[in-house]
């Protein structure tokens, strides 16, 4: 069968995939052509819902998306920031801690 | 005499002259500078492609420089290679063919990206001589000719990343690249005289035939690991790698990418063929895996913070690193086990390998995208943009291709990748696999930002007279959308054709060592 990818446990076929989206889309479509027409455009009932509360007017920027995620992984962050000083010095030091933890490993795993 | 005889030599000789003439070729003006430099870099995808033909189907190819014939690898007076042999097996071809295929779409699209700029025969022959280095890298049959590649790789990268000479940031994230590449370098070749100093060989497959594994070779081993797993930015030796592909021009940060796979290739290369039967292969392959996980989770979740276009996609490279990192690392951890290889290790490495040309196609799209971005809005911060659908919309459709692929998201080529990875490392450890699919979800988190901060919202006063990206650029990440397509629809095909064969050519390092001796 053209597109059947033999995956290891399992297989996948895009072909196949694309011909359920296709029939999926096509039942969606035939449940929403049953729906209510006469809602009124320009109105609270067309305007995006954000929980309860006016929508913003300035756009969401970049830095603002996600702030929930970056709060509660503050530490994790900070840590990171941590780390990555920008300092070619400090890439060095990571190299040469890399190199000596394999060298341990490897002799290590020879005795 | 024919063309794929001598195609492993002329894959390398074309850029390169191409790159020594381009001085001269610029005088005779910009329209015939460009067609030498597009029709160089085609024939160098002809010549790459026929050779993958030609691998594929019927096995190793070796060229011998200097000698009589092309395929006499010993000499007469003599049972060990001494002259400079390239050898192509499929796996060396199937890289060549990701980057040389990116390095012709890059020179189509910077026709007109990087227009504005001066200097561009010095932009052109830094980038056919990148691509030569490249091939070199990949192609070469000894240790010493990978070390003078992986220095002519380092040494045109950097100027390409210090292309805004004007910009001080640019010349700092040129200089830690040539530092970081510098130490890498130095340490490659330290590998290269312990092994030498030890067996009087420079060649891979004679050196693999006769290696002993001594501490001493130990020693180059960890060098040789380090010094790669560095050059293709992999976690805790990736922090040049933001820098680098942050500053670089976006369409160079394209062809950053697959430099970095020429060095994981150099990766591979040696811990399958030269190492692989080395009792203690296990504790590299974990050595790597390890580095595949730290790449997959650090690289995303750095790359969601980013607010800056071109970081945040250098923080994904790292990320996607890490899968192929994984795939391939669990097939040399089984390696010396034939029936955990043939159970999930082959599939491990076939999903490895297919995603390398995978994230080829997709990152080389996505760095694109940014360049119009950047073209079109003259700033790299996402926060200063918005609303950019409704003024670039094909951009948008390329950009949404490329971040679904790269997400794994079905029926993408980034799926197929990751689904045979996922899988197959499942049957080796869970909780792998498991790590590598919370990746993907952070990853298409993480595209989904940059899709709303750049694309969606209310359209800017400062874009309202923005217009598509020119032509050529189009066309560039049009190929590049229609290839991820191709690979997301067909996948049975490209594994077939060119991921299978690559992965064997890793596995039966016998095959490459009979491809000299």
């Amino acid at each position: 069968m053209i597109g059947l990818l033999e995956t290891g446990t399992g297989s996948w076929n895009p072909i196949m995939w694309l011909i359920s989206l296709l029939v999926m889309v096509l039942l969606a479509s035939l449940i929403r052509s049953f729906g209510e027409k006469k809602y009124k455009k320009r109105t609270d009932q067309t305007m995006a819902f954000f929980s309860g509360n006016p929508p913003p007017s300035e756009p969401i920027k970049a830095s603002n998306i996600y702030w929930g995620f970056f709060e509660a992984m503050n530490r994790y962050y900070a840590w990171m920031r941590n780390i990555h000083t920008g300092i070619v010095n400090d890439y060095v030091y990571w190299f040469i801690l890399t190199v000596v933890i394999l060298l341990i490993a490897l002799t290590a795993g020879g005795l | 005499m024919s063309l794929v005889e001598h195609a492993p030599v002329l894959a390398i000789a074309v850029p390169l002259m191409a790159a020594f003439t381009l001085p001269i070729i610029n005088r005779l003006g910009k329209n015939i500078r460009d067609a030498w430099i597009i029709l160089s870099l085609g024939l160098t995808e002809y010549i790459i492609l026929l050779l993958t033909r030609d691998v594929v189907s019927d096995g190793i190819r070796v060229y011998v420089l200097g000698a009589k014939s092309p395929g006499v690898t010993l000499p007469l007076t003599d049972f060990i290679p001494i002259r400079i042999i390239l050898e192509v097996d499929a796996f060396s071809a199937f890289i060549t063919t990701a980057s040389v295929s990116i390095a012709l779409l890059v020179a189509v699209y910077s026709l007109q990206f990087m227009r504005k700029y001066g200097s561009l025969d010095k932009y052109y022959g830094l980038l056919l001589l990148l691509t030569a280095a490249m091939i070199g890298l990949v192609f070469t049959g000894d240790l010493f000719s990978m070390f003078v590649f992986l220095e002519l790789l380092s040494i045109s990268s950097a100027a390409l990343i210090a292309f805004h000479i004007h910009r001080g940031e640019s010349l700092e994230a040129a200089f830690k690249y040539m530092v970081v590449s510098s130490v890498g370098a130095l340490m490659v070749l330290f590998a290269v005289g312990f092994l030498y100093s030890q067996y009087n060989i420079l060649n891979i497959a004679a050196l693999a035939d006769v290696i002993e594994y001594t501490f001493l070779d130990k020693v180059a081993l960890t060098l040789l690991v380090a010094a790669f797993a560095m050059k293709c930015g992999a976690v805790p030796l990736h922090m040049w790698t933001p820098d680098a592909y942050g500053e670089a021009p976006a369409p160079v940060s394209s062809v950053l990418v697959v430099a970095s796979q020429a060095a994981l290739y150099a990766l591979f290369r040696i811990s399958f063929t030269l190492f692989g039967g080395l009792p203690l292969i296990e504790i590299i392959a974990w050595f790597i895996i390890l580095l595949g996980v730290l790449s997959m989770f650090i690289g995303v979740t750095m790359a969601i913070h980013q607010s800056d276009i071109q970081r945040l996609m250098a923080y994904h490279a790292i990320s996607q690193t890490g899968y192929m990192l994984l795939g391939i690392g669990v097939g040399l951890a089984v390696i010396q086990n034939p029936v955990a290889l043939n159970s999930f290790g082959v599939k491990a490495m076939e999903g490895g390998i297919f995603h390398i040309i995978n994230h080829a196609l997709y990152k080389g799209l996505l760095f694109l995208t940014a360049g119009a971005l950047i073209y079109r809005t003259g700033t790299k911060d996402l926060n200063g943009m918005g609303g950019l659908a409704r003024r670039m919309p094909l951009t948008t459709i390329f950009f949404l291709i490329g971040a679904l692929a790269i997400a794994g998201f079905p029926p993408f080529n980034g799926f197929a990748s990751k689904l045979m990875i996922y899988e197959s490392v499942f049957r080796f450890n869970p909780l792998l696999s498991v790590i590598a699919m919370l990746v993907s979800i952070l990853t298409l988190a993480s595209f989904m930002k940059v899709f709303h901060s750049a694309f969606m919202g209310p359209e800017l006063k400062e874009y309202e007279g923005v217009r598509e990206v020119p032509k050529t650029m189009l066309v560039a990440m049009m190929v590049l959308a229609a290839l991820i397509l191709l690979f997301g629809l067909l996948p049975d095909k490209i594994v077939e054709w060119l991921i299978n064969p690559a992965a064997w050519a890793l596995i039966d390092r016998l095959k490459y060592v009979g491809g000299v001796l």
